[in-house]
């Protein structure tokens, strides 16, 4: 093979780098486009890594949990039956309970009420915990036995509490004041989420206060755990030791016990870990393919152009396979120097990556590392996908006969066997464009594929944006018609309540019941709310899938949207048991039919009426008669700011919500989402756009000696420009056909994949969407068409009549 | 008969990096419309040149060209495909038919896409192919071919006929097929103008220009044009 001579290979190389400098602009973005594959390969890569290693040092460092144990009223010396289990390393017993962190005056101008719910969590105050430690970031830790708290630093930071301000909070043993010493991170709270379910960020609207065990008794009202946290020794299988620890607590355990990847936060973190791996995936794989239709566009065009060369070359004697190499080194050197500067590109923005994520989670121990094996991959994926680019595009020279290659004649192609009767009676120019699809086949699947796989993706974009517009609007605007939800701390008799209905502020009212209820179907048992609703609600209303009003029955039904079902696996008419006192095993249990399943695309509570639930309330715990906890208050048009005012100042209806709050939330979680999707549209539409250029500039560069043929013949510009834009639109009808069943069907999976215990979301795509995902591709196809039209306009006749032109 | 074509000291010169390339020196000629002319010369002579000028894919560096009473030399872009489209019509060495159109189609194709009002029909009968309408390139000999491009050429009825050796790709028999249909063309009155280097074939014209290094050499009138079928090289 010439290749080992050097004097050969010096002067392939600079005939390469001259190919090179000529076609600089084409193969500039081919390495433009690797080295940002590489580098946001690398980027999404080393995060996702880092980030699990960060999370990993601070669990070892604060000596995270392995799982929890949620007991009844536990003294200190029971402790010990958990920590003679084997394989236990440490053992922290916990007295913790939900409290409402009192915010007066509110702290945060768009946060309307007064007080938040958050958590109150014993902490020994004369050494740190075993389990569970805190990193204290500003301040001090406890060290004494009252009085002191300790505020997660996210919640301080919202809420503008400083070093030495003092906290109140509504305990169920009354309203407690604490010194604010220290500002801390906890390995529990990474992601401020109470549930794994639930990802709208919790930071303002949840406050952890830390305080001493003493204190934390004292609001619970005895002098007991509820809560055993475990840690198991290096190389233990945390499993079992849970297992047997549950076996050994079973008579003190309050409900099953909750695993390291069931604790909330924990879970955030994994789903925070799979959505970076998800994005080095998405990101790397689009630019690659991209990078990789452009270089074997331009390797295509460039020994399109120098057919003759080569067969100048072949005739003196020149092998293929040596002509090939010089294509192949080129498309290697193109691989070479993208990947090179993805890698350059790629480390330092995983490392900002990793620092941007870890300071938003408040995390204090960070790892930063590029995955070695990553790096290797990214790099063998980019040079062998350069080389298969590279070989696809240019092994025709192979099959190249020298003779052919001189000879300047028509590009050879499928032409029909036979005129067929259709042909007859189908305009030339249609007749032109549809046989030219079949002219150089290859192309044409490669063109319709683009375009099919960037209508898909546009449609799946769009109908994901429809279906949470939907989803939002109804939940918004047709279920909850209230303007706030007042919810008090006891159930209260609603006649000892303000007559909120009669304020001129009011338009009108609705009671509710909430209760904590436990459902069990076939040995599955789900705990969740329960709501009781006037028979007649109509602030929060009910539909069924058709869309049709449902109402709440006096007769024992239980009315829930298909994500409560799924949860506790019954279907329309099962019989359920429900029973409210989850602290007495003795509680009595009711017995409940399913009604027809609500429309619920969000993760409601199960519903049923509210007399009923007030009966059951009333034999199952210490409620008074006819008692409320909720309050749904719609005010009239303009006054919902002063409704605001007059809820404030009554003590008992200090916290409330709305629905335009919890829209908002939804809507900045979903901000992020929709950034990513728009980022998608983005890259679909240049996707379609890089593989329609090339596939363009080819079949203009192929046909340039018939173009020029017929311009010659006194065809103008505007006629030429008109047959391939007829091809063109054949290739979008063809693209756009395929792509949109594809883009609804990818939008399913989307859609069935984001399925939560939270959300269910069903795929609309509403027509305007369709005409737009048409009109935008057809844009797009149009615009790929200008590189050609313009090789055209700039054709030189004379040469190209006779295929002499490179 | 009067003048169609007029060449005033008309220059053309190739630009090659920093090389100057004189392709056609200052020419002087007049062509007249009922003339069958032969422009012979070997390769380099600028022939090649000069039926580009005249077919309005080129233009020259200096000096001017008028075909009728239009300057060609002087006109924009859009003037010149449009002087293509009426005034002239090029019948290539290689035929550059679309290989993906019948021979009747290739013809309408051009018709439709100028829009001229010729009929494909008739001028692919006068080159006695109405049989073969239907067919594909790949499916007609290399003569036949060249009688669909003549055909295609005609068709617009332009008043000058431009021919790249048009017989340079064919046999001999073929090739006085070729330009027996050149001279029946010229016999309507119309004006033919062929660039060849075969020296054979220009017996069957009434006007041989020889040209060599960018310069006229030789301007001769034939009287008497031999019949096609007697010409043999």
């Amino acid at each position: 093979m010439a290749l080992t001579n050097p004097r050969y290979l010096a002067l392939v190389l600079k005939k390469v780098l001259r190919d090179l400098r000529q076609g600089w602009l084409s193969f500039g973005a081919c390495v433009a486009m690797l080295a940002l594959s590489v580098s946001l390969f690398l980027a999404f890569n080393s995060a996702a890594y880092s980030l699990k290693r960060s999370t990993e040092s601070n669990y070892q460092k604060l000596h995270f949990l392995d799982f929890t144990l949620l007991v009844s009223n536990i003294s200190q010396s029971a402790l010990s039956r958990v920590s003679q289990i084997p394989g236990v390393a440490s053992v922290q017993g916990r007295a913790t309970s939900s409290i409402k962190v009192l915010l007066d005056p509110p702290s945060v101008p768009e946060f309307r009420s007064r007080s938040v719910d958050g958590l109150l969590i014993g902490l020994p105050f004369d050494r740190r915990p075993e389990v569970n430690d805190v990193y204290v970031e500003k301040g001090r830790y406890l060290s004494q036995a009252r009085g002191e708290a300790l505020l997660e630093a996210r919640f301080a930071k919202h809420h503008n509490f400083q070093l030495g301000d003092s906290i109140r909070v509504s305990t169920f043993n009354g309203e407690r004041r604490f010194s604010v010493v220290g500002l801390v991170s906890s390995p529990e709270y990474v992601w401020m989420a109470t549930n794994p379910f639930d990802p709208r960020p919790m930071d303002k609207r949840f406050g952890v206060v830390f305080v001493s065990d003493s204190d934390a008794f004292s609001a619970l009202g005895g002098s007991f755990y509820n809560e055993i946290h475990v840690r198991v020794a290096e190389g233990e299988d945390a499993e079992s030791v849970q297992t047997v620890a549950e076996e050994r607590m079973s008579p003190y355990l309050r409900r099953s016990s909750i695993s390291r990847e069931q604790q909330p936060s924990h879970a955030l973190v994994l789903r925070d870990e799979r959505a970076f791996q998800g994005l080095a995936a998405f990101f790397p794989v689009v630019f690659l393919t991209l990078s990789s239709v452009t270089l074997f566009s331009t390797l295509w065009q460039l020994v399109s152009r120098q057919r003759r060369q080569i067969g100048i070359l072949m005739s003196q004697g020149c092998s293929p396979f040596d002509l090939l190499s010089h294509y192949l080194i080129l498309g290697l050197i193109v691989g070479c120097v993208g990947t090179v500067l993805g890698v350059l590109i790629g480390v330092p923005l995983g490392h900002l990556a990793t620092k941007f994520y870890t300071r938003t989670l408040g995390l204090p121990f960070v790892e930063i590392i590029t995955p070695v094996t990553s790096l290797a991959l990214i790099v063998l994926l980019a040079l062998g996908l350069s080389f298969l680019a590279a070989w696809t595009a240019t092994n025709r020279v192979l099959k190249l006969d020298p003779i052919k290659a001189l000879r300047s004649e028509f590009k050879e192609g499928w032409a029909p066997r036979s005129e067929t009767l259709l042909d007859r009676f189908l305009p030339t120019r249609l007749k032109f464009g549809l046989r030219n699809l079949l002219r150089n086949p290859g192309r044409t699947i490669l063109s319709i594929l683009g375009i099919a796989v960037s209508v898909a993706q546009i449609v799946m974009t769009l109908a994901i944006f429809d279906s949470q517009n939907e989803t939002l609007g109804y939940y918004f605007s047709s279920v909850h018609r209230y303007d706030f939800e007042v919810q008090m701390d006891h159930v209260t008799g609603a006649t000892s309540l303000p007559h909120v209905a009669s304020w001129p502020e009011t338009e009108s009212v609705e009671y509710c019941l909430r209760r904590p209820a436990t459902l069990v179907f076939n040995g599955q048992e789900v705990r969740t709310n329960v709501w009781g609703l006037e028979p007649k609600n109509e602030l929060l209303r009910l539909y069924n899938k058709r869309g049709e009003r449902v109402y709440v029955s006096s007769e024992p039904f239980l009315f829930m949207g298909p994500v409560q079902m799924e949860r506790l696996g019954v279907q329309p008419g099962d019989a359920v048991t429900l029973s409210l006192n989850r602290n007495n095993a003795d509680a009595p249990v009711f017995r409940f039919s399913i009604a027809g399943a609500l429309h619920e695309p969000l993760a409601n509570p199960p519903k049923l009426d509210l007399a009923l639930l007030q009966q059951i309330s009333e034999k199952s715990e210490e409620v008074p008669p006819g008692g409320i906890n909720t309050l749904l208050v719609k005010a009239k048009p303009g006054m919902a700011e002063a409704l605001q005012a007059r809820l404030d100042a009554e003590e008992q209806f200090r916290r409330y919500s709305s629905p335009a709050e919890t829209r908002d939330e939804v809507e900045s979680l979903l901000r992020m989402l929709n950034a990513s999707k728009s980022l998608i549209l983005a890259f679909t539409t240049i996707f379609a756009l890089v593989v329609l250029l090339g596939t363009t500039t080819m079949n203009v560069l192929e046909r340039s000696r018939e173009f020029a043929t017929l311009s010659c013949l006194g065809v103008s510009d505007t006629k030429l420009a008109s047959l391939l834009l007829i091809e063109t639109v054949i290739l979008w009808f063809f693209g756009f056909l395929l792509g949109l069943p594809a883009g609804i069907a990818l939008g399913t999976e989307m859609m069935n994949s984001f399925q939560s215990q939270l959300l269910q979301l069903d795929l609309s795509l509403g027509l305007s969407n369709v005409f737009t995902t048409a009109v935008v591709s057809l844009l797009v196809c149009v615009a790929a068409l200008l590189n050609g039209l313009l090789k055209l306009r700039s054709l030189p006749l004379t040469a190209a009549t006779q295929d002499r032109f490179e | 008969m009067s003048t169609l074509v007029r060449f005033e000291n008309t220059e053309r010169v190739y630009q090659l990096g920093e090389r100057h390339v004189q392709a056609l020196y200052p020419l002087n000629l007049t062509i007249d419309n009922d003339e069958f002319v032969m422009i012979l010369g070997p390769s380099g002579s600028g022939k090649t040149t000069m039926m580009n000028m005249l077919a309005g894919m080129d233009s020259p560096t200096a000096g001017h060209l008028y075909v009728g009473n239009e300057e060609v030399s002087a006109m924009s872009r859009e003037q010149l495909v449009e002087y293509r489209r009426q005034n002239v019509g090029v019948v290539f060495q290689f035929f550059n038919l679309i290989p993906n159109l019948t021979a009747l189609e290739n013809i309408q194709f051009v018709v439709e896409l100028t829009g001229s009002s010729g009929d494909a029909h008739k001028a692919l009968e006068a080159v006695g192919l109405a049989k073969r309408q239907h067919h594909f390139p790949h499916e007609l000999s290399g003569g036949e071919q060249q009688r669909v491009a003549i055909a295609r050429a005609l068709v617009k009825e332009p008043p000058i006929l431009l021919g790249d050796e048009p017989t340079g790709n064919l046999d001999v028999a073929t090739g006085q097929r070729v330009l027996k249909i050149f001279q029946d063309i010229h016999k309507e009155g119309r004006c033919v103008i062929i660039v060849t280097h075969n020296r054979a074939i220009t017996a069957a014209a009434t006007r041989v220009i020889t040209l060599g290094d960018g310069k006229i050499r030789s301007d001769e009138k034939n009287p008497n044009p031999l019949p096609a079928e007697e010409v043999i090289w």
